[in-house]
């Protein structure tokens, strides 16, 4: 399923509401297919890979200044999984 | 173990390479558990594989024949920085500012799966000093049952989840307040784990702390010395060598120090959360402390560190996404990775 323009709206108001600094940006919205890794579990042995898995990623980034003027690139990013529930928010260090 | 150098490149890095290889000769005979050989993949050698070129590929290639011809190695040692034994540049699986993923990942597996490691792999940069890569292979530091750890403010909750295993939550430091103006050397001596969650930039030897829209310089190369421990850090390049020397790169100035143990960091942008649960670069730097705690060394706790990341993440997702992927690979280690932090754990 297409991400539609509410969920992305709702994404940005809980990030506006958490993440202050990234208010105000749109995202750079991706999706992507992922296939069961079944090289990655045989080689862990974790038994069964899972089935496939439909991902969105919600990319907003940022140029900021350090105290001594340094430019620095903060991304955020925000996965959400098939039925557009957020299943993880990371950031650049 | 494999010790593993290029002589040519090496030279031109260090000039006088006798000093190193005769370090190098003490270092094995010191390694009483440990088989070791030593080569250079640009020289003919007594296992009589053919020499390669200065590729990452071809070494890698070269170290699979050597494991063919001596058995497993479990433990590889890179000596030279990228001039001399390059990173992997890997494709970067997140769509993000670095071109390529500088990754010693590929030395350390078997397999074109260069996502799982499956033996220990790390490096010492020659950082264009033959005194700076003999220091590396004598190091000790005698337990002292401490840790120091600084955070950017907004990641307090975050970073001390990772802190825990190796130090009491509440003396973590975070910056705001701390500014290298106010930085303490003394807070870095005397310790076994030194940690860093702040932010990191390519072009820039400082660490940034952050609260709100401000960024504040935490920490730069003057404020180390005297420091002890083993250190991690997350910072964005915090383990970003290409170029530079102990002035402008924390991790070079960290591995200068006669009682720092190791330098783990990424070599690129690095992720984490916000808050716990950990996850990205801080899960990988928690797992890392704690197999460090329990006595393991620094080699093995990193390769273990990344198979429990990589279980944990397939475990709670199903899958290993792009960023999980990016932590996997942009981690490396500097410095001797048979070194433990606390000997007499391992005793007990």
């Amino acid at each position: 399923m297409k991400i539609g323009r509410s969920q992305i709206d709702r994404v940005k108001r809980k990030i506006a509401k958490d993440y202050p600094e990234f208010k105000g940006i749109e995202p750079r919205v991706t999706e992507k297919d992922v296939k069961p890794q079944d090289e990655w579990y045989k080689k862990l042995d974790l038994g069964v890979p899972k089935h496939f898995r439909h991902i969105y990623r919600l990319q907003f980034t940022k140029s900021v200044k350090t105290a001594d003027r340094v430019p620095i690139e903060r991304i955020l990013m925000v996965t959400l999984d098939e039925k557009f529930k957020i299943i993880k928010v990371i950031e650049s260090r | 173990m494999l010790i593993l150098s290029g002589k040519k490149a090496l030279h031109k890095q260090i000039r006088d390479i006798r000093p190193l290889e005769k370090q190098i000769d003490e270092y094995i005979e010191s390694k009483k558990g440990y088989k070791t050989v030593f080569c250079y993949y640009d020289m003919p050698n007594k296992l009589r594989i053919k020499p390669v070129k200065k590729k990452a590929k071809s070494i890698r290639s070269y170290v699979m024949k050597v494991e063919k011809k001596m058995g497993t190695i479990d433990f590889l040692l890179l000596l030279g920085g990228d001039d001399v034994i390059p990173f992997f540049r890997l494709d970067n699986p997140c769509d993000d500012g670095d071109e390529a993923v500088l990754s010693d990942n590929p030395y350390a597996s078997r397999d074109d799966n260069f996502i799982i490691p499956e033996r220990v792999c790390a490096r010492i940069p020659d950082n264009q000093s033959v005194e700076f890569m003999k220091k590396q292979l004598t190091k000790a530091n005698p337990s002292q049952k401490k840790a120091f750890g600084l955070t950017a403010k907004i990641w307090k909750r975050a970073s001390e989840n990772v802190y825990r295993p190796i130090g009491d939550p509440k003396k973590l430091k975070t910056s705001p307040p701390i500014t290298s103006d106010k930085f303490r050397k003394a807070w870095l001596q005397k310790k076994d784990f030194l940690y860093f969650n702040v932010h990191g930039s390519k072009i820039s030897a400082n660490w940034y702390g952050q609260q709100g829209a401000e960024y504040p310089v935490a920490m730069q190369p003057a404020n180390i010395k005297d420091a002890s421990g083993i250190v991690a850090s997350e910072a964005c390049y915090g383990a970003y060598i290409i170029g530079k020397s102990q002035d402008d790169a924390m991790s070079l100035r960290f591995l200068d120090q006669d009682r720092v143990l190791g330098f783990c960091g990424s070599t690129t942008i690095s992720y984490g959360p916000s808050a716990p649960p950990s996850s990205e670069s801080d899960l990988l730097v928690k797992y890392f402390f704690e197999y460090l705690q329990q006595g393991m060394t620094s080699g093995e706790s990193l390769k273990n560190a990344k198979l429990d990341f990589a279980r944990k993440a397939l475990r709670r997702h199903g899958f290993l996404d792009d960023d999980d992927q990016k932590t996997l690979l942009q981690f490396v280690l500097y410095g001797d990775p048979t070194i433990r932090v606390q000997d007499n754990v391992m005793r007990s």
